[in-house]
């Protein structure tokens, strides 16, 4: 899973839902040019293949390695509080 | 608190906020609890009778983390900054990650606005509507993309979840209201196993849909903003097709255009706004924008991640049944809750930059917690008039 820019024009880019395993923020949605959007997103490997198939550009924003990263910090911190609270039940 | 906060620690500090401000600070059990049985709360903060009343909510999409938490520290700054005729200040900022720090200047809101704000605002604030869907995000790292809330599967499937912000009863059943361009293009399923999209068995299914609901249409709220993230974007009505002052005969409330809307720009069908309601939202929308702009300092690195984009909700992929079109067409539905409802979704943070898209880490959080409090005072002071 990594964190995805998607650009192409605007046909194939109203139907990204069609794609599996991508999981797109419709409002990140800009206009490029008169046929051209971007659109952000997180993707798995295999939708990073539908994607291409489709002939739609694919930018990394955030790699899988950094998206692992972030999650544990974040993560860490909600368990920590988890315990916590489970402590004073 | 601490960022991310857990669904408890959000309770707890909405029940803090109330105790510690008896004066001002109300805290209210919304009527409906959630299918895990989970009972949610809003404040409301009153410094005089007859405010306008106003109405923040965050947390509709479980994994949009910083919402609901930027809320909460806001309405915290707003409480002290009014009981001790001070001004409220937005912290200086340093963000360390990047090969140069990039420093974001403190910013404040002076005492006099922050009177005017208190005493003549009724604000209340939702910052967590779907606190079951939150909960199951945050259980588990495999989980934290979850959007929806927790609605338990039909009979014979395993498929749960509504997506809250397409359960609103405005042109909640789409396959009606579009053309076959639209009808693919939008941004709503009927299909329960869709992850994201899911619009629900039937309009405002959802208890925390009701909630929602019931305040916009108890309270007659006029002002209202829908916290959301990410993509630095101030939106205001209509998600459902583009905006158009000419025809008030084109609304999603008149049958002859059911099959035929387009749900695009430009094409044959918009939906109407009144001139002046349109140029409201946008002078509004601009304030916001300007608040969070005119307090990032003078680095043209950080003046670059302070701009926020601010425009209709309609971009590529039209969307129904969301609570700010909802919000906003209360106003033209017979039981107007006031003159005018003013409505916006805000979508905090970016996919880039560092900051996390729907999860930023805590390091980066303070930026995202400023512009949702810059922001939002700017839109509070258009609020108190």
């Amino acid at each position: 899973m990594q964190l995805i820019r998607i650009a192409g024009p605007t046909e194939p880019m109203r139907r990204l839902a069609e794609v599996d395993g991508l999981d797109f923020e419709r409002t990140s949605a800009r206009r490029l040019g008169d046929d051209r959007w971007q659109v952000s997103g997180y993707a798995t490997d295999g939708a990073l293949e539908a994607l291409r198939e489709r002939g739609l550009e694919v930018e990394a924003v955030v790699e899988p390695e950094q998206l692992a990263e972030q999650r544990r910090v974040l993560f860490s911190r909600l368990e920590a509080d988890q315990a916590r609270e489970a402590e004073e039940q | 608190m601490t960022y991310p906060a857990t669904v408890r620690a959000i309770e707890a500090e909405l029940a803090r906020l109330a105790a510690d401000h008896p004066a001002l600070c109300t805290r209210t059990v919304a009527p409906n609890r959630t299918h895990e049985g989970r009972s949610v709360s809003y404040v409301t903060v009153t410094g005089a009778v007859g405010g306008r009343p106003v109405l923040l909510t965050g947390g509709i999409h479980a994994r949009e983390w910083a919402p609901p938490d930027a809320l909460l520290s806001l309405l915290d700054r707003l409480l002290r900054a009014y009981e001790d005729d001070t001004d409220l200040v937005v912290p200086a900022f340093t963000d360390t990650a990047p090969a140069r720090d990039i420093t974001y200047p403190a910013a404040s809101i002076a005492a006099a606005d922050v009177r005017r704000i208190v005493e003549r605002v009724e604000l209340n604030v939702l910052a967590l509507i779907n606190p079951d869907g939150r909960a199951f995000s945050q259980s588990s790292a495999a989980n934290a993309l979850w959007r929806k809330n927790r609605r338990p599967p039909r009979a014979g499937s395993s498929c749960a979840g509504v997506d809250l912000n397409r359960n609103y009863d405005i042109a909640w059943d789409f396959e009606r209201y579009y053309d076959g361009a639209g009808d693919a293009a939008v941004s709503a399923s009927k299909d329960p196993c869709d992850f994201q999209v899911y619009i629900g068995p039937s309009p405002a299914s959802e208890p925390e849909t009701r909630n929602v609901a019931s305040i916009l249409r108890d309270r007659r709220i006029a002002f209202y903003v829908d916290t959301h993230s990410f993509s630095r974007k101030i939106l205001f009505p209509w998600g459902m097709d583009d905006d158009q002052t000419r025809d008030s005969a084109q609304n999603w409330r008149n049958p002859e255009w059911d099959g035929r809307r387009d749900g695009a720009p430009g094409g044959p069908y918009g939906e109407f706004i009144p001139a002046a309601l349109l140029d409201e939202h946008v002078r509004i929308g601009q304030a916001m924008r300007e608040a969070i702009l005119g307090a990032a300092g003078s680095d043209p690195r950080a003046l670059a991640r302070s701009a926020y984009d601010v425009e209709p909700s309609l971009a590529l992929y039209p969307t129904t049944g969301t609570a700010s079109d909802f919000a906003a067409s209360l106003q033209f539905d017979g039981e107007a809750p006031a003159p005018r409802v003013i409505s916006y979704t805000l979508e905090i943070g970016s996919d880039a930059d560092g900051e996390g898209g729907f999860q930023p880490v805590p390091a980066i959080y303070p930026k995202i917690e400023r512009e949702v409090h810059l922001a939002l005072m700017a839109f509070l002071r258009a609020a108190a008039g």
